[in-house]
């Protein structure tokens, strides 16, 4: 992977908070049409959190040409958008431990994705500002980890009628 | 003179409504969803010249979730529903979409014919191995052996159906096998599918979490088997025979005839009327 312009690196940072934002907001209303509120406001928070990046992404971005990427010629480690928390991991009986283990997943793939953009582009400008990013996700993650030290231990929600794979 | 101003561009939030999907939580159908929202938006389709057609099911809920035009319809009925709307309106863009137990069992006789006569459509089968809706039951391409269903307890004890293999022996012009994890994929092999001109078939592993929750592994089992795309049918088949069911990949694809009606010009309504009346 090598991204090796400034608007290149944008539209990549651009598009990666706008995944994470629709991602969460989605993770939010499944848990909020399951009746899981508490845990369905923690990704609500943290698609908040997504689109305020985006603006700053694109507030970086004003005045220059951004190339159109097709959704599949970003330039990904994996096989989604990097800051996708995993939605296929979700399950209606999470609690908030869980919800926030999840988030921390998406929040260490932007930071593992603005790393490698760091470290193998062939640009210092792209360089630098994928560091400033670096140091930001980095944030993220502490503060994750740190509600997660904190979040209490709290059991999954008890299904009284189970579906018989989980019963 | 009056100009008609250029589409704005959509993005894939405009092709979604504002109905909120009522699938668990990790169901795999929600990137299924996603995936087809993306690939409107890449082909910049304007949201009423398309329609999505589907069945009953979990995944059949799916038009509901968009902004284009779209009928929920009858158990195992999509396929001729999306088959009539496009012969009938062909400047259409037509979807048709369901599970694998809407399209392979109830719906399985209209799933030969549909590939058979190579309409124009693109058919996505979200494909979870189990019938979802009614509490997870064996479904079409449920294994032989798996033994979670109180209906099944011993498991279905057939050998399971094998949708790509009978789509290119009933002649399906392009054949396609994804995942929902790898939305990035399947985004291409939609865009791909709905541009090919003849019946397209995308058979999409989708995870139902809460009835096969076993199958949130799928995701490290998946991989470019069909990396290579076969334009030659008994090949296609041949690749077949070593496939593990976790190959994917655009497996076959090809220009072939498409069924077109004969239209009587100038039947217009009052001479269908004519025809019916006693
Ligand atoms: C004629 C008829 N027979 C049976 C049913 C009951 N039924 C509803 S959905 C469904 C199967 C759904 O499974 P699938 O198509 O695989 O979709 P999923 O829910 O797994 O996404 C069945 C048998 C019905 N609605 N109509
Ligand atoms: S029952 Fe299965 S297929 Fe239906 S919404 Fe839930 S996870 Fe999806």
């Amino acid at each position: 992977m090598s991204i090796d312009t400034l608007p290149l690196f944008l539209a990549h940072a651009i598009r990666l908070e706008e995944d994470s934002a629709i991602n969460y907001d989605a993770m939010a209303d499944a848990l909020e049409v399951h009746g899981k509120s508490p845990v369905a406001r923690l990704f609500r928070k943290m698609a908040h959190y997504s689109r305020l990046h985006l603006a700053e992404a694109e507030g970086r971005a004003a005045g220059l040409d951004l190339p159109r990427l097709k959704t599949w010629e970003y330039q990904w480690p994996g096989d989604d958008s990097p800051e996708n928390a995993p939605a296929d991991e979700s399950d209606y009986a999470m609690n908030e431990r869980d919800a926030l283990i999840l988030a921390l997943k998406g929040e260490k793939g932007a930071l593992a994705f603005y790393a490698s953009v760091m470290e193998t582009s062939g640009d210092t400008g792209v360089a630098d500002l994928a560091k400033e990013f670096v140091e930001e996700e980095s944030e993220h993650v502490s503060i994750l980890e740190d509600w997660l030290a904190r979040a209490p231990e709290t059991g999954r929600f008890e299904d009284l009628d189970p579906p018989i794979a989980i019963g | 003179m009056n100009q008609i101003p250029p589409l704005p561009d959509l993005e894939p939030a405009d092709y979604k409504s504002d109905v909120t999907p009522v699938w668990c939580p990790g169901c795999g159908h929600y990137a299924v969803l996603s995936a087809i929202t993306k690939a409107l938006a890449e082909l910049h389709l304007a949201r009423e010249n398309v329609a999505l057609i589907s069945g009953i099911g979990c995944s059949s809920r799916i038009p509901a979730y968009t902004s284009v035009y779209g009928f929920h319809s009858i158990h195992g009925r999509a396929l001729p529903v999306a088959q009539g709307l496009k012969l009938a309106r062909p400047d259409l863009t037509v979807l048709c979409a369901g599970g694998d137990g809407d399209g392979f069992s109830i719906g399985g006789n209209h799933f030969l014919h549909a590939c058979r006569r190579n309409i124009n459509l693109t058919y996505i089968v979200m494909d979870n191995s189990v019938y979802g809706m009614t509490k997870g039951q064996a479904s079409p391409t449920t294994e032989a052996d798996w033994t979670e269903s109180k209906l099944t307890p011993e498991g279905p004890g057939v050998p399971p159906f094998q949708p790509l293999d009978i789509a290119l022996a009933a002649g399906a012009s392009h054949v396609v096998r994804a995942f929902s994890g790898k939305v990035q994929l399947l985004t291409k092999y939609i865009v791909e599918a709905i541009e090919h001109p003849g019946f397209s078939f995308i058979q999409v592993i989708s995870p139902c979490v809460t009835y096969r929750p076993e199958m949130r592994a799928l995701k490290d089992r998946v991989h470019d088997g069909f990396a290579e795309t076969s334009a030659n049918r008994l090949e296609a088949r041949r690749r077949l025979l070593d496939d593990d069911g976790y190959s994917l990949g655009v497996l076959f694809k090809s220009v072939e005839p498409s069924y077109t009606p004969c239209h009587r010009s100038g039947d217009g309504v009052s001479d269908l009327e004519r025809q019916f009346a006693l």
